[in-house]
């Protein structure tokens, strides 16, 4: 391998120990992570369960062709950080600093789609609330249930677009501190623990697309 | 630590991921019932193991890593059914508080 030896923290006996140390405790965080997203997971079970109809009719008011767009664009942004992975392992630090560039820019695509989305939302009086006024064919549809799959709807992609932020910010903290070799600027290690967080946000996000947007997108 | 990763699965991956969403988008406009919802959670879970085993490096990483990862979805799991049971022991009970729309005053209208 050409990545360079570096020394380690006096905690550890080797530097493989500390790498490994940090990704495994990256690894209990996205553990922690997945159960904070995991209550809002179950509401939306209880929603599903017991309001069938109106969280199908609900999810036809989300936007499909943003949702989709969304999460090709995640879906990419997650392969580039896996690259920007491989490159700084390789050694390769102006390509790892350019992929975490280019994933940031793809997150900040995200986050104005999504924004987008919710201008509309709120157009179309789907916050919830005493304004929730969805509409079909000019009429006014209201189902009990309707409502609680808008505040999931807000809450979980809300939590998302938090967690999406965070994201980008450690990529661009991330390529700033690239241009500088390791130990004062960042390393290889430190790209992979921020790859881990992407992805797992990527994995969040890839379980809400079905659930919010395909909910009986065909009808019935 | 000895890694090697190589570029190419990263791409096949990467694409497996592309044409899975396709597959979720396409079939969602198909009435299906609830096998519609079946396929969209299927697809989630075939691209969630993806990203998990290649680009979070679960195929080639130390056991205990793993471990951990099931770990979390074990521990989700549980909370699950214990919750779940409560839910699904109990009928509903139509209380007024359920529908605000039939309840005086009726807000924002």
């Amino acid at each position: 391998m050409s990545t360079v030896e570096q020394p380690h923290a006096e905690q550890f006996t080797s530097r493989e120990q500390q790498s490994f140390a940090g990704t495994f405790g990256m690894w209990v965080f996205i553990a922690s992570e997945l159960l904070f997203f995991g209550p809002l997971l179950f509401g939306y079970l209880y929603l599903r369960v017991h309001y069938p109809e109106a969280s199908a009719a609900a999810s036809r008011h989300t936007d499909y062709l943003l949702g989709t767009a969304n999460t090709a664009v995640l879906l990419t942004s997650s392969f580039l950080m896996a690259l920007a992975g491989h490159a700084a392992e390789s050694g390769k630090r102006p390509r790892a600093m350019r992929m975490l560039w280019a994933v940031a820019a793809l997150g900040l695509v995200f986050l104005v789609l999504k924004g987008w989305e919710y201008h509309k939302d709120f157009q179309e009086h789907l916050f919830p609330g005493p304004h929730f006024r969805p509409e079909q064919d000019g009429r006014l549809q209201q189902l009990p249930g309707m409502q609680l799959f808008f505040i999931l709807y807000f809450v979980l992609t809300g939590l998302h677009a938090v967690h999406l932020t965070i994201g980008i910010l450690v990529c661009l903290a991330m390529a700033w501190r690239l241009r500088r070799p390791p130990p004062v600027g960042v390393s290889a290690d430190a790209i992979e623990y921020a790859g881990l967080y992407w992805h797992f946000v990527d994995v969040v996000w890839i379980f809400l697309y079905p659930l919010l947007y395909l909910v009986g997108r065909a009808g019935g | 630590m000895e890694r090697h990763t190589r570029i190419r699965p990263l791409v096949l991956t990467w694409l497996a991921l592309l044409a899975l969403l396709a597959i979720s988008a396409g079939t969602s406009w198909l009435q299906l019932g609830w096998i519609n919802t079946a396929i969209g959670l299927a697809v989630a879970t075939v691209k969630v193991v993806l990203v998990g085993l290649v680009f979070m490096r679960l195929r080639m990483s130390h056991p205990l890593l793993r471990l951990t990862a099931l770990a979390g979805l074990t521990t989700l799991a549980l909370l699950f059914i214990l919750s779940g049971a409560d839910y699904a022991t109990r009928s509903a009970v139509q209380a007024p508080w359920q529908h605000p729309s039939t309840v005086a005053p009726r807000l924002g209208r």
